[in-house]
């Protein structure tokens, strides 16, 4: 039997799959990975506490504990262990999750031994690799903004990724400028716009290789501060619409009643509880008031009859030869 | 109760920025016109019009507190107690007595004459 050089531990609610991947994966490392299995959540931990692990493979649905919360679990007590993500079931979705959470490789369980081939393959590749030279750590309160000013600034080629639940996106700078970004199915400035108006995730700066087209141009500070202003826009239409939304839903829950007609009594929009004629004949009876009060007491050009009601407060108008009725509820504003 | 009234008209009835008004009950009773160039007779025109319109539909009269006609440079409000006394005024647009229009109307619905 030879040395064990690696570590890896494998959690999976499976105890038949577990089972399987232990002998097999142990006769194809010719015994140098030592293979540990947990069946759950808590079982894994113990064994991260009392071993040492070089890798951990997790299975994603899981009871009590999914394979995503368990990541981010990992990720703030064992953020130096490598990870990986073996699934029976990936999505999109579910991938962008994995890779927010901190796993370092996903993959999708084969009911193939040629697949199970590959996937050890992958595992033995993650098992071998090391990080590159450079700091590796948390920043908190760091901006996308800030990341790509700074690569910018020094000129430098490479390509940030981005990602969090939803969400998966490149921007790549060349030579310190932007010159192309793609994400959330846009592309160019649309696509810049979007990825920096995240409001959190992950991000890693890859090795630049050459975008198959490029969607950026113009200097890096006029496209951020684009990028900026169009947020700072959103923002504002977004409280605008928010505004119109609110008034018009208090104005539906207090509207009684209301009506247009022409001033021959052709009714346009009707929505009264009954008797449409008397409201026709009222606004009609209003012009011709409107008129008569006009010429008896000059001030000015007529625009509403208001009406103060026990129970709520009606407008009475014309305008452009069309005769208008409102009737509200109490409690509605005076506007 | 027409002297309750008429005490109640002459204590309101020139605030500054009426042009005239008038408290009335099936036709008769108090009018006066603080322009000159505005006569009493032609308020009294205007009480008459005013009780000519059609009654406001889908409400009972007295659920009506009042009815305010609004132009560019000035509104005619006429205020109907349950009983049938009204309190009609003219006010100019941005004058002291249009700005008191709505708490001068309370007033006048809240009015408890004798008897």
């Amino acid at each position: 039997m030879s040395e064990a050089k690696h570590s890896v531990l494998f959690l999976d609610d499976d105890k038949d799959f577990l089972q399987t991947i232990q002998e097999l994966y142990g006769t194809m490392s010719g015994q140098s990975w030592n293979i540990h299995t947990a069946p759950t959540p808590d079982r894994a931990l113990e064994i991260l506490e009392a071993e040492r692990i070089d890798l951990v493979v997790v299975d994603i649905n899981m009871p009590v504990i999914d394979g995503i919360q368990f990541l981010g679990i990992l990720q703030r007590r064992h953020p130096k262990l490598k990870r990986a993500v073996l699934t029976g079931l990936g999505t999109p979705e579910k991938r962008a999750a994995c890779l927010a959470n901190g796993a370092d490789l996903f993959m999708e369980k084969s009911p193939s031994p040629e697949g199970y081939k590959s996937i050890f393959v992958m595992l033995g590749e993650l098992l071998q690799w090391t990080p590159k030279e450079g700091f590796e750590g948390v920043l908190r309160k760091v901006t996308l903004q800030d990341v790509i000013q700074m690569e910018c600034l020094a000129r430098n080629s490479s390509i940030l990724e981005i990602y969090n639940e939803h969400v998966l996106g490149q921007i790549y700078i060349e030579e310190g400028q932007l010159v192309h970004a793609i994400g959330a199915g846009l592309l160019g400035e649309r696509a810049l716009q979007k990825l920096l108006s995240l409001p959190g995730g992950s991000f890693e700066l890859a090795q630049f290789t050459p975008p198959e087209q490029k969607s950026l141009s113009g200097s890096w500070e006029m496209l951020l501060m684009n990028a900026a202003q169009a947020l700072d826009e959103s923002a504002a239409v977004t409280e605008e619409a928010k505004t119109a939304a609110a008034s018009a839903n208090e104005l539906a829950s207090h509207l009684e009643e209301i009506l247009v007609c022409t001033s021959a009594g052709d009714t346009l929009v009707e929505g009264v509880p009954h008797d449409a004629p008397a409201r026709v004949n009222w606004l009609q009876s209003m012009g011709q008031h409107a008129a008569m009060l006009g010429q008896l007491l000059p001030l000015g050009n007529f625009d509403r009859l208001e009406t103060e009601l026990v129970e709520g407060r009606a407008i009475s108008l014309t305008r452009g030869g069309k005769l208008v009725l409102v009737r509200v509820s109490k409690g509605l504003g005076s506007k | 109760m027409n002297e309750f009234f008429q005490q109640w008209f002459d204590a309101r009835s020139s605030v500054p920025g009426t042009i005239a008004c008038a408290v009335t009950a099936d036709g008769a009773g108090f009018c006066r016109s603080l322009d000159p160039s505005f006569p009493d007779e032609q308020m009294k025109e205007i009480v008459s019009a005013l009780r000519s319109g059609a009654p406001f539909p889908g409400a009972e009269s007295s659920e009506v507190r009042w009815h305010t006609w609004v132009f560019a440079n000035g509104k005619i409000r006429s205020v109907i107690r349950p009983h049938g006394w009204t309190f009609t005024t003219a006010v100019r647009v941005n004058s002291e007595a249009a700005q008191i229009l709505d708490p001068l109307s309370e007033e006048f619905l809240a009015l408890n004459p004798p008897g």
